[in-house]
């Protein structure tokens, strides 16, 4: 026999609520649980991440700091960085209108498409990135600091993938206003750390 | 029982046979898979550590019946030198992470921590399933190295540049080091998979009534696990992904001007202290990921079958709590023969005797709690004690271990093999057996036969003390660990040859005395006796469910947790047991510290209820 009590919509699984987790997540103190699920997944997730980045930043940092090289950035990284950027400050903006009208829109859809372009337009840039210092001779085994430019920014590249990825799939799903509200967010969340990320990668990589 | 009218939707049991139990979100059903998957890995590690035992104890000495089992291994019936580096490898790989961690996070913890949270499954189950898959992928992937041109990799389990990181090093270390580094990648994504559902699930998904602080250790455990393998995985990764950089693409994160069978390798500037210091960042917390799950299990058990409350609780959790943080500050301990300022080993030397607090804590606790208990003797029991036995063993060895000046002298030597041995394939190997005949019930809804339990208990008990105790002895005389033979190096006592084989002979019966273990595993799933809902007259929640439990685990009715999971022989109950779903008003509660403090809990219906224990 189906029963008929609503699961809250904060504390359902990946398969969209139909049964799982509704242990309530209450505890004895009844006051709910510490945050929305998916929210606390990505949490999560970008502490698993950020470790990742900050054991391969501090092995940077010191061998980069024993050879006392740096490396000149392409120009390109510059734009690259304007880029990602603005991917963020759009998907907050489209995250707003969402917030504001309880699902996509076609102007939320419209900024949430632009996000995703800049995210993919990020990264081919950053393709030409790699590109440019080829041309110049720069390669992984040039120097550390070579090495480790094209280690962290392949590092977050796979990991801006990962997020396009987890953005078009929201696109596919842009119709189902549950899957919307629980998970652009989250997904958000995770696209404005690789953001934060970026801008500490090139600082490390500019460290004498 | 009391249980709360959510009437949630409990979404459709799977009906075909791939969806039910291959392609399963059940986080039953994953945890299952997962001890198959970890327990055969286990076998083969088991089967690895017996070839290591032949050229240490018969040195050049033919083995026909190996060498017919093994052809590709040995040579004139004497196994190969590369083929015993091959084995050390990749016995301590296996053994490590592919049977330890994988069964005890992704066996006991999807096992437990929705049934004992009270939740109807992981918090996230396609998450779930697909962290099963992975490993399984990266179980194929080393085990398939074993077959490659070369051999397995040859390194160790630390898997050390240089020897790692340059393919003509030795015959282990070209593909066969490839795909190890491949398949811990693919691991350590596997297990970062299954510790965001772990903990998501423990935050989150606990049934109403349930606090942290009523959480039973054994989900205290798990989740603080979980948390050092999201913190701790990472670095590895990091490390495995620069390893395989210097290994193909020529970078020098690890080398400097190695020279290889006579020819200089143009690469400079790197550190192999760098692998170290990665390797160990994840290492040594792996090392309490494998023995707090253990930890908790056993505090389970020895509550139950004392029957009383385990003691101090909130200090077990606070302890646990601590040897989380800790084990994330002494990885230094192991890198001591490395080379190290002298002020840093002395801050390494610190926490690692501070972490020995809180693992005292615990075992103090342990005894607390066994002293003047009406004691039960059962398999669980008995391995459960034994846990604390060789717990205790090994970590003395540990505090001696943690000093610089004697570690120095001990660090390659039988006696670090001994320590490591009776902490890790032993105690938390008795944890995983303790676990599995306690829950098998529950798992299976028939209980294992109690006479080849104790049987398999005594002989694994004896002869885990008979090849490890004497590695001490032969690690005092200085017998260098991870070598193959001694040729005519003449230096150790003649003694040896005899501790030797009589080592060799404990380690064939304790294998063989595991067959008893898998024989009463599959006679008792068909034979074995019908089990009730709580056999062990427990309090956790797994035990309100029914043996084996439902998809969903809980039908319509969620539980509602009413108390601490160890009320035991509380004064003035009906029963001596009182499990978590009893409402205060129907029996008193041992939880008297907390009872009077105790913010009002909400049933069911949302009335509010004072604890009034």
């Amino acid at each position: 026999m189906r029963a008929t009590v609503v699961i809250p919509k904060e504390i359902r699984g990946i398969d969209g609520g139909r049964f799982r987790g509704d242990g309530g997540g209450r505890g004895a103190e009844g006051g709910g649980p510490l945050m929305p699920t998916a929210q606390l997944f990505v949490w999560l997730l970008i502490v698993g991440v950020g470790m990742l980045f900050a054991a391969l930043s501090s092995a940077a940092i010191v061998r980069i700091g024993l050879d006392g090289q740096t490396l000149r950035f392409p120009p390109i990284v510059w734009g690259n960085t304007a880029v990602l950027l603005l991917s963020s400050l759009v998907l907050g903006l489209a995250q707003w209108h969402v917030g504001r009208q309880g699902m996509f829109q076609p102007s939320s859809l419209r900024l949430f498409g632009g996000a995703v372009g800049c995210g993919l337009l990020f990264l081919l840039g950053q393709l030409g990135a790699w590109y440019e210092l080829i041309q110049q001779g720069i390669l992984l085994t040039s120097s550390s600091a070579a090495a480790f430019f094209y280690v962290l920014t392949a590092a977050h590249g796979v990991h801006v993938l990962g997020g396009i990825v987890a953005l078009s799939a929201l696109w596919i799903n842009r119709r189902r206003g549950a899957v919307v509200r629980r998970w652009l967010g989250p997904v958000a969340t995770y696209w404005h750390f690789l953001t934060l990320v970026w801008f500490a990668l090139l600082a490390i990589l500019q460290l004498r | 029982m009391a249980t709360q009218p959510t009437a949630a939707t409990v979404h459709q049991e799977p009906t075909s046979f791939w969806r039910r139990y291959i392609f399963s979100m059940d986080h039953k059903v994953i945890a299952i898979q997962y001890m198959i998957t970890a327990g055969l890995m286990g076998i083969i590690g088991l089967v690895m550590s017996w070839l290591m035992r032949m050229p240490l104890t018969w040195p050049g000495e033919s083995i026909p019946i190996a060498a017919k089992i093994f052809p590709g291994l040995f040579e004139g019936g004497v196994l190969r030198p590369d083929a015993y580096l091959a084995m050390m490898t990749m016995h301590g790989t296996l053994m490590v992470f592919f049977f330890l961690t994988a069964i005890l996070l992704g066996g006991f913890g999807n096992l437990l921590i929705p049934l004992q949270c009270g939740a109807r499954d992981m918090a996230f189950p396609f998450v779930n399933m697909l962290s099963y898959w992975v490993f399984l992928l990266s179980c194929l992937i080393m085990l398939a190295s074993l077959f490659v041109t070369g051999g397995a990799a040859a390194a160790g389990w630390t898997a050390y540049p240089p020897l790692s990181a340059v393919a003509a090093a030795v015959p282990g270390s070209g593909l066969g080091q490839t795909l190890w580094l491949i398949a811990m990648a693919v691991f350590i994504v596997s297990s970062v998979m299954g510790g965001l559902n772990y903990i998501t699930t423990v935050l989150n998904l606990r049934t109403q009534g349930m606090s942290m602080m009523r959480l039973p250790l054994t989900v205290w455990a798990l989740f603080v696990a979980a948390i050092i393998g999201l913190l701790a995985f990472p670095a590895l990764f990091a490390g495995a992904v620069l390893l395989l950089l210097d290994r193909h693409l020529g970078t020098s994160f690890y080398l400097d001007h190695i020279v290889v069978g006579g020819q200089h390798l143009a690469r400079e500037g790197g550190n192999p202290l760098l692998w170290q210091h990665l390797f160990w960042f994840l290492g040594h917390p792996e090392v309490y990921i494998l023995i707090l799950p253990p930890m908790g299990i056993v505090s389970e058990i020895i509550a139950n079958n004392a029957r009383k409350p385990i003691f101090a609780y909130r200090a077990m959790v606070y302890s646990i709590i601590a040897i989380g943080f800790l084990s994330f500050i002494v990885w230094g301990h192991h890198m001591f023969v490395s080379g190290m300022n002298i002020w840093l080993s002395a801050a390494f030397t610190l926490t690692t005797l501070i972490i020995a607090v809180p693992s005292a804590v615990k075992t103090f606790n342990w005894l607390g709690t066994l002293w003047r208990g009406k004691l039960r003797f059962p398999t669980p029991m008995l391995f459960a004690i034994g846990f604390v036995s060789t717990f205790v063993t090994g970590g003395l060895t540990g505090i001696f271990l943690g000093n610089p000046t004697i570690d120095i002298q001990l660090h390659d030597t039988y006696f670090v093999v001994a320590h490591f041995h009776i902490v890790m394939a032993t105690s938390a190997v008795f944890g995983v057996f303790a676990g599995v005949y306690y829950w098998f019930p529950k798992m299976f809804g028939r209980l294992m036969s109690e006479r080849l339990g104790k049987l398999h208990f005594w002989l694994t008990f004896l002869g885990m003390y008979g090849i490890f105790f004497p590695m001490h002895y032969l690690g005092f005389m200085g017998m260098p660990r991870r070598y193959y033979g001694f040729g005519l190096l003449q230096y150790l006592a003649p003694d040896t040859q005899a501790i030797q084989l009589f080592i060799t002979i404990s380690a064939f019966i304790t294998g063989a005395a595991q067959l008893l273990f898998l024989y009463n595993l599959v006679w008792s799933l068909w034979r074995g006796k019908r089990a009730e809902a709580n056999p062990w007259q427990a309090n956790t929640l797994e035990w309100q469910a029914p043996s084996p439990p439902p998809h969903g685990n809980w039908g319509e009715h969620m539980p509602v947790v009413y108390r601490w999971a160890y009320d035991y022989s509380v004064p003035g109950a009906s029963q001596d047991f009182i499990p978590q779903t009893v409402p205060l008003e129907q029996e008193p509660t041992g939880e008297h510290r907390r009872a009077a403090v105790a913010a009002p809990e909400l049933s069911g219906n949302g009335e509010a209820h004072r604890n009034g224990g």
